[in-house]
Parts: C-alpha cells; sequence; structure tokens
C-alpha cells in the first residue's frame, strides 16, 4: 500500500511538471522532430539529438531532457515509414521492418502496415513506461547504497556487455569503447591539473566537446556515407488514404500476440546495459519467426514480421531509460548522450536524483505518456505529411543538415574551434565506417570514461591500494563475476572462430600443394 | 576478393601502433604515481596498452580469412570536410550568410546532381531560414553579417 501510495504521489509530480505548458510545447518538438528525422534515411536519430542538443542550452534542464528523449523514441516510430514504403530504413533500428513491411506495401497494404506499426509502437512504448515506473524506485532502493567500487565495476560491466554483446565483431567494438576513453582523457586532469595529450592547444584543455565529437561521428560521417547510396526523392508519390489504414479482422488477430512478445523482448533487453533498440528487434524477429506455425511466410509480407520488432524497439527505448536515470550508467550511445547533456547541465543522473529532484525523474517519465499519444496522432492521422516529406531530394537536405551541424556546434561555446574538432571527427567517423569499426561503442567510452577514472581512483584511496577491495564486497563481486563470464564466452567465441577459420584453409593446402 | 582480409590487417595495426603510441606518451610526459595514488598517466598508460593488445587481436584474426577492400567515397568525403573548413574559417569573419552559402557552394561538389544555380538558390534559402530560426527566433549569437577590412 505505501508502494502505491508514494506511486501515486510521484506520478502527481510527474504530471504537474509534464503538463506545464514549456513542457507540453518541449514534448510536442521532441516527438515532431524525432518522427520527423525518423522519416528521413541517412539522418540517424543520434546524430539528430546531437544536432539538437545546442538548442537546448538555453532551457530549463528537464525541458531540454524531455524533448531530447521525445527526439530518440519518436524517431523509432518515424524509423519504418521508410522502410515499408521505400524499402529503406529510416533509422537503423527500422531495418527489420524492411523485411516484411515492403512486400506488404508492394501487395498494396502499405496503409495497414503504416497501422500497424503505429498501434505496435505504442503498445511497446506504453509496457515500456509502465515498466519504469515499477521498477525505477526498487533499483534505487538498492542502489543508494553504492559506492564507488560498486559504480566503477558496474560501468565496466556496461562498457563490456555493449562491446560482447553485439551483431558485429566483439574486439572492435571493445576497441572502440577504450577509443572513447582515450579520447575522453584530453584535457586537464580532474585531480592532478595536468593538462593530457592537449599538445598545447587550449581549446583543448576543457576536453573534446561531446556534442563536437557526436555530430562528427554521427551527423558528418553519415552524410559522407549517405550522398552516393542513399536515393530518395525518386519515388512516386504515394497517397495513403485513412480507409486504406483499417486493418482486416485477420490481420488484428494475427498481430496481437506478436506485439506482446515483441514489446516482452523489447522491454528485457532494453533495460540491459549494452543492448539497443537493433538488438531488441532483431531478437524479436527472429523469436517470431520460430513461434509461428508457418515461418515460410515471413520476408513475404507477414504482418506479425512488422509488429513483433517494432512494438520491440519502443519498448526498448522506454526502458534503456531506468539504468540511466536510476544508475547513471547508459546502456547504449544515445543514452550517453543524454547523460553527457544531462551533467551539461549541472545534473548528476544515478541513486539520488530520484530524490533530490522528483520533478525531472517523473516529469520525463509522465512526458513519456505524453509523448506517445502525441505520436499516434502524428503517425496515424498526419501519416500523409510525413509520406510526401520522402520526396525531398537527399541532395537538397543534406547541406541543410550540415548547416545545422555548424551552427549547432558553433554556438556551444560561440567558438569556431569546435567546428575543426567536428571536421576531424567527421572524417574519424568515416574512417571507422570504412575499417567497419562501429562508432557507438566509441561515445559510450567518452561518457563513461572520465566517470570511471575518478571512481576507480576514489575506490582505490579507500582500500589503500588494495585490489582486492572490488571482490569483498558482495555487489561489486557480483559484477565482477558476470564481466569475466562475459569476457570468457567472448574469448573463447574469438578462438572457436579463428580456429574455424584456419582449419578449411588448412584442408585446401592439404589437397593442393603448390 | 582478396586472399586475405587486408581491410582488418590494417586497421588491427593501426590501433596497435596507435595504442602504443598513446601510452608511451604517457609514460614519458605524464607521472605515473603509485596505485594507491594513481598519478595523471597511470590510466592513460593502461588504456593505449589494451587498445595495443586489442589491435593486434583484430589484426591476427584477420590473417586467416579473405576479404575486401571497402569503397572509398574520395569526392564526397573531400567535399563535405572542405566545406565544413569554409564555414570553420569564414563565420566569424564575414558572418553567418557568407559562411552558409560558401559552405553550400562547396558542399554541392561532393556530387553532379546539385547544379551551380540550384546550389545558390538553395544556400539562399538555408541562410533566410537560418537568420530568421537562430539568431531572431532562438538569439543564438552569431553574427549575420560582417567585413573584416
Amino acid at each position: 500500500m505505501d508502494v502505491l501510495s508514494t506511486l501515486y504521489a510521484n506520478t502527481a509530480i510527474g504530471l504537474e511538471t509534464a503538463f506545464s505548458p514549456t513542457n507540453l510545447l518541449y514534448c510536442f518538438f521532441g516527438v515532431f522532430l524525432g518522427t520527423f528525422i525518423g522519416v528521413l534515411p541517412g539522418i540517424g536519430a543520434l546524430a539528430a539529438v546531437s544536432m539538437l542538443v545546442p538548442l537546448t542550452f538555453h532551457v530549463e534542464s528537464t525541458s531540454a531532457l524531455i524533448m531530447l528523449a521525445g527526439i530518440w523514441y519518436g524517431s523509432s516510430y518515424g524509423g519504418s515509414t521508410a522502410s515499408i514504403l521505400l524499402n529503406l530504413p529510416g533509422t537503423p533500428q527500422a531495418v527489420l521492418a524492411t523485411l516484411d513491411g515492403y512486400p506488404m506495401a508492394k501487395k498494396g497494404r502499405a496503409g495497414v502496415a503504416l497501422f500497424m506499426t503505429a498501434i505496435a509502437s505504442f503498445v511497446g512504448g506504453t509496457v515500456g513506461i509502465l515498466l519504469m515506473m515499477l521498477f525505477s524506485p526498487l533499483i534505487v532502493y538498492y542502489a543508494i547504497e553504492f559506492g564507488s567500487a560498486e559504480f566503477f565495476t558496474l560501468m565496466v560491466l556496461g562498457l563490456v556487455a555493449a562491446s560482447t554483446i553485439t551483431t558485429g565483431s566483439a574486439p572492435k567494438a571493445m576497441a572502440m569503447v577504450v577509443l572513447g576513453i582515450m579520447i575522453g582523457t584530453v584535457g586537464a586532469d580532474s585531480n592532478s591539473g595536468v593538462s593530457r595529450y592537449t599538445f598545447g592547444i587550449i581549446d583543448l584543455y576543457d576536453g573534446v566537446s561531446l556534442i563536437a565529437l557526436a555530430m562528427g561521428l554521427f551527423g558528418v560521417s553519415e552524410v559522407i556515407a549517405s550522398i552516393r547510396s542513399v536515393d530518395i526523392g525518386s519515388g512516386q508519390p504515394r497517397h495513403i488514404s485513412f480507409r486504406s489504414m483499417i486493418p482486416s479482422r485477420e490481420e488484428v488477430s494475427r498481430s496481437w500476440l506478436p506485439t506482446l512478445r515483441g514489446t516482452a523482448v523489447g522491454a528485457f533487453f532494453g533495460a540491459l546495459p549494452g543492448t539497443g533498440p537493433t538488438l531488441a528487434s532483431s531478437m524479436a524477429y527472429a523469436l517470431e519467426k520460430k513461434a509461428s506455425k508457418t515461418p515460410e511466410i515471413f520476408g513475404t509480407g507477414a504482418i506479425e514480421g512488422v509488429v513483433a520488432p517494432e512494438s520491440a524497439n519502443n519498448a526498448s527505448d522506454q526502458t534503456s531509460f531506468i539504468p540511466t536515470m536510476t544508475l547513471g550508467i547508459p546502456g547504449s550511445a544515445t543514452m550517453a548522450l543524454l547523460l553527457g547533456v544531462l551533467l551539461i547541465h549541472g545534473v548528476t543522473p544515478g541513486p539520488t536524483l530520484m530524490a533530490d529532484r522528483p520533478d525531472i525523474f517523473w516529469g520525463l517519465v509522465m512526458s513519456f505518456w505524453i509523448g506517445n499519444i502525441l505520436l499516434l496522432v502524428l503517425n496515424i492521422p498526419l501519416i500523409g505529411l510525413w509520406v510526401r516529406l520522402l520526396l525531398v531530394p537527399y541532395k537538397l537536405l543534406y547541406p541543410a543538415i550540415l548547416v545545422l551541424i555548424c551552427i549547432g556546434v558553433y554556438s556551444v561555446n560561440n567558438s569556431s574551434f569546435d567546428i575543426w574538432v567536428t571536421l576531424f571527427f567527421g572524417a574519424v567517423g568515416y574512417l571507422l565506417r570504412l575499417a567497419d569499426l562501429p562508432p557507438a561503442p566509441l561515445l559510450l567510452g567518452f561518457v563513461l570514461g572520465p566517470l570511471m577514472e575518478t571512481h576507480f581512483r576514489r575506490a582505490m584511496l579507500m582500500s589503500y591500494g588494495e585490489f582486492s577491495y572490488f571482490i569483498e564486497r558482495p555487489i561489486s563481486a557480483t559484477i565482477l563475476a558476470i564481466t569475466a563470464a562475459l569476457l570468457l564466452w567472448t574469448v573463447i567465441s574469438a578462438l572457436r572462430s579463428l580456429w574455424k577459420a584456419r582449419l578449411p584453409k588448412g584442408e585446401a593446402e592439404a589437397r593442393s600443394p603448390e | 576478393m582478396l586472399d586475405r582480409d587486408f581491410r582488418d590487417i590494417v586497421t588491427g595495426l593501426v590501433l596497435l601502433l596507435g595504442g602504443l603510441g598513446f601510452s608511451l606518451h604517457a609514460g614519458l610526459n605524464y607521472r605515473l604515481g603509485s596505485v594507491l595514488n594513481m598519478g595523471p598517466g597511470m590510466f592513460p598508460m593502461a588504456l593505449g596498452i589494451i587498445l595495443a593488445f586489442l589491435g593486434g587481436l583484430i589484426g591476427i584474426q584477420a590473417l586467416g580469412r579473405k576479404g575486401n577492400l571497402p569503397t572509398v567515397a574520395v569526392r564526397p568525403a573531400l567535399a563535405i570536410l572542405a566545406s565544413l573548413a569554409v564555414f570553420a574559417t569564414t563565420v566569424e569573419a564575414f558572418g553567418l550568410v557568407v559562411a552558409i552559402v560558401l559552405l553550400t557552394v562547396v558542399a554541392a561538389l561532393a556530387d553532379d546532381k546539385l547544379g551551380l544555380r540550384t546550389s545558390i538558390a538553395l544556400a539562399a534559402a538555408l541562410s533566410l531560414a537560418a537568420v530568421v530560426i537562430f539568431r531572431w527566433g532562438l538569439g543564438i549569437q552569431i553574427p549575420v553579417a560582417r567585413w573584416p577590412f
């Protein structure tokens, strides 16, 4: 009963904050821009969030957070539109929606696919918010006792998980995490005041600007890579009538169970550190195909294959806020960016946030409800608007993106030095793409690196330099054990793939002794 | 198809050397300290070594497999990076409008699709929108037009 009454009181605080006219306006801006960016291929949510961060410096921190969060989950709604209509994912996590969404559109069921994705996204989002409301206070209850040892080991776990649970190569992702932490060491050391890796450049004394780094890595390099590959605006204008969106009774009855399963998968993976919506939606798709009695229809326009991944990525969008807001440990690059923005605003997310600033925490959670309802309106009655947006050719779009990046970066410190930093990381980001190195773990490492160094030093001071300190404390020991298990598993699977790669070569040499 | 995955071999090698260089710089220039009282050099030193190790691992894994070289979009890359450079050098001296026009014209070189006339029209539209939204609407401190001489 006590829990319920607290929740009730918190909900009231949150609603009061979220319904203030300013916050309502910023919530609307956020989800509107999110859908806008999500619909457009060649510019992802991460780039969008970083592009709009500078605009939030003049705004109160709660409103800023509400707007940036809105961009993030709004882009998930919009991302599937281009996937379904053009077979071109608007955001990386919407790639699963192309598999069955585009075949549905070819069959003339584009309207239904768009309608059902919006509904599935809403269900996923709603359940995600409910879970956040219920579990966050519980996590905070335990996490309030955490010391530097626990925070350090949790961050290590987050970074290791982010680099081992990936679709690509684990050593590559891990190398990017380390590179990110390295870039984070640039600037004055907070302990000794010694300036590290600044090479005499005074502008680097405060460290590399988070915004410049993110815009270079995700904005500029994305533009370079998209100019030749993204060819939107060449398609036929398509009119989506309201009538064409109404699903048949059979389509509805086939959809509701996959939607719920997708939601469950997404909510779980969203809350885990290091696993983002892309992984969640691929897992949901795979699960649906396995659970289906007719797996052969997947890929030919099965509605199950559209709703499951879409509900999953929206559920994970919401639950990914749980570790960020309650522990101060972001699970994905976008969350790392939001954490960085909060730090710039002077707000430190962590176990104490909920008690110190309930208006920020609960205001954000309640704004999710408003945002999701607005998104439902934006994506069903107003879908025609977004479809028309896909007619704008990329050649007109990318100069506008570049202008937005330049003004945004400049306005952070009123210095053109940061534009040079953006240029540098744009080049680095493109090289990383060429080398197939994932840029997202780099950003995660960059944000967490300085925090990790501080907590490690503090833990070492408390333990008089004894490493056993981390093992003596039960919670940090458990976290370390999980981390070690993950690492061990990665090393074993890396060795196995190495072994497999050698084997056929050995056989081939044995057969043809040239 | 190449008989070795040269992309990953080079990637691994670059990371290996970069990591070692980073550690070396930390070791030569910053105090390492002890574990109890860590100096500014300790943490970067450790990071460099870990990166070098991972780079080595990536390179070794690539030795035994075939691979392709990525195609480099040289012209888009150079044009986009140059457009940012042009903006950065001109914005404080000449103001936002000149910087946006130059950025757009240089960025248009990334591709043949955008002719000079369209890019100038686009530049005009973008300048107007930027001044209205950012300077007047949001009040961002950025000069609109200036003449340094």
